[in-house]
């Protein structure tokens, strides 16, 4: 059911913009939709982050994976257990451009006889690098319809990922990586039942939405061509306040745009903000200096305090005569 | 707000990143024109300067009928590379060497620089400005001449 709402959403918004970008509305999607979408994001996950922002994190709660910095003969494990900023930003590096605890990911089994048996579980960790690193090369690639002239790096990076040139115009290994490791993860969903049980329409309804980009961006660069002289208007025209909807562009190219128009509204609503979220994670960016620190809650309330010197300053007379033993005299 | 500081630059880096192509056009990007492809692009038609200093063998047309491309031209901003592509198939795995375009018609005889670059002959001024705009750099030319004798 949740797969279906959210497939048929997607199928929706695909035909509603097919349709609708051959009428006059097109400006509709080639200029107001991608600047409300653009604004909605940008203000969106900065609201995000300021609300996160707000809540106190007066103790320092990393998750540990190694040993913590102890005695000179033990080895500090600087990365799985930071001790100083230094170390917390590598474990964050590390963290953020190759998933490293995702990589240390498990899985459980029951054997035949019963046992259970924990193992080592790559696939989403491969599977979702694949996809990440796939989008990042595919993004910047796009760049060559925003930015005149193309820098170098984004033809570069076009060399590279169509390396094989294979077909005209050449095929991009990144798309042949996204969408397989999209189905990739669209299938563990579904199959595996404990994560599907655990699935919402906030997981599988993104996951279309960028299978819907993906798809119909291949379908226009291999299939049903479009004027790419024609979208270079349109995206050039949005970056310099200039905008135009030229009817050239073709309705998959509208349709491609407003599938990514709907993905830049829906993302700080949604579990897509883990791309700021992984930033603010206390667990992962802060330091384990707890013992050798002290973290002082800063709004704890000013309590009151007898120690024990106080204490036996002020019965020193009566402990004395009783013959207890002070620590004073 | 904690750590205000850190927060707000890492705010300011994002939002600079995603707004990276404004500020990269307002400052080291070119001006920016849309290309007119009706007007700019230089064609040698009938009657144009140059065109009787043609080779004679390289007409289309054997009966000297005006030229006209073997497709129509919204048809070809979009799918030139395709038909490119599809023709060497054609001429190196089939033999076969007409072209039936999308009207219906059948053009003898096709190739690269012999049919299409006799009318656009200036691959600098007529290719490479689409291209170049687009980011585009087909490796047709690592082997095929970008010229035609007479040309250029
Ligand atoms: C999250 C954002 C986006 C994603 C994931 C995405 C994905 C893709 C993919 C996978 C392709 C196939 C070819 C390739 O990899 O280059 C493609 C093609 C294309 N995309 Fe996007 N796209 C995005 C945003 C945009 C935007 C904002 C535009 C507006 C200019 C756009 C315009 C195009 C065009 C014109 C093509 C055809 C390219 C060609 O024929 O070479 N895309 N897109």
């Amino acid at each position: 059911m949740k797969i279906l709402v959210s497939l048929v959403l997607v199928v929706a918004a695909v035909f509603l913009a097919l349709v609708l970008a051959g009428t006059g509305l097109r400006p509709l999607f080639g200029v107001a939709l991608p600047y409300l979408a653009f604004a909605t994001f940008l203000i969106g996950l900065a609201w995000r982050v300021v609300r996160w922002a707000r809540s106190p994190v007066p103790f320092r709660i990393p998750t540990t994976c190694g040993q913590q910095k102890s005695l000179a003969f033990l080895p500090h494990s600087r990365l799985d257990n930071p001790f100083t900023g230094r170390q917390a930003f590598g474990r964050m590096v590390l963290e953020v451009l190759f998933f490293r605890s995702l990589f240390r990911n498990t899985t459980a089994t029951l054997t035949r006889d019963g046992r259970l048996v924990y193992g080592s579980e790559k696939w989403l960790w491969a599977a979702g690098l694949a996809f990440h690193w796939s989008l990042l090369v595919i993004v910047l690639r796009h760049l060559r319809f925003f930015l005149e002239p193309v820098p170098g790096f984004v033809e570069v990076l076009q060399d590279v990922d169509g390396f094989f040139q294979v077909w005209v115009p050449v095929l991009y290994l990144t798309d042949l990586v996204i969408v397989a490791a999209m189905t990739f993860l669209f299938l563990r969903r579904v199959l595996l039942p404990q994560v599907r049980y655990i699935s919402l329409a906030n997981d599988y309804f993104p996951l279309f939405l960028l299978l819907g980009i993906a798809l119909t961006g291949v379908l226009m660069r291999y299939f049903f061509k479009t004027d790419l002289a024609a979208v270079k208007d349109v995206a050039l025209g949005l970056v310099t306040f200039r905008p135009t909807a030229p009817e050239a562009a073709g309705s998959l190219f509208y349709t491609h745009l407003f599938l990514v128009c709907v993905l830049l509204a829906y993302f700080p609503f949604s579990k897509l903000v883990h791309v700021a979220g992984v930033f603010l994670s206390p667990t992962r960016n802060l330091a384990n200096n707890n013992r050798a620190e002290r973290h002082v809650n800063p709004w704890n309330p000013e309590v009151k305090t007898h120690s024990y010197q106080e204490y036996e300053e002020e019965f020193h007379d009566l402990m004395k005569n009783a013959g207890y033993p002070l620590e004073r005299e | 707000m904690h750590d205000a500081g850190k927060v707000v630059a890492g705010i300011a880096v994002f939002a600079g990143l995603v707004t990276a192509p404004i500020w990269y056009q307002a400052s080291v990007g070119g001006a920016v024109q849309p290309l007119d492809l009706s007007r700019d692009f230089p064609v040698v038609r009938p009657g144009a300067p140059g065109f009787e200093d043609l080779p004679a063998d390289l007409a289309l047309n054997p009966d000297g009928t005006p030229r006209e491309c073997v497709e129509p031209t919204e048809f070809m901003r979009a799918n030139h590379m395709a038909i490119l592509d599809r023709w060497r198939d054609q001429v190196v795995r089939e033999d076969v060497h007409d072209y039936r375009s999308t009207t219906g018609k059948t053009w003898p005889h096709l190739k690269l620089t012999g049919t299409c670059m006799k009318c656009h002959q200036k691959k600098a001024e007529f290719c490479d400005r689409c291209h170049d705009r687009a980011g585009e750099k087909p490796y047709c030319w690592d082997c095929h001449l970008d010229r035609v004798a007479g040309g250029r």
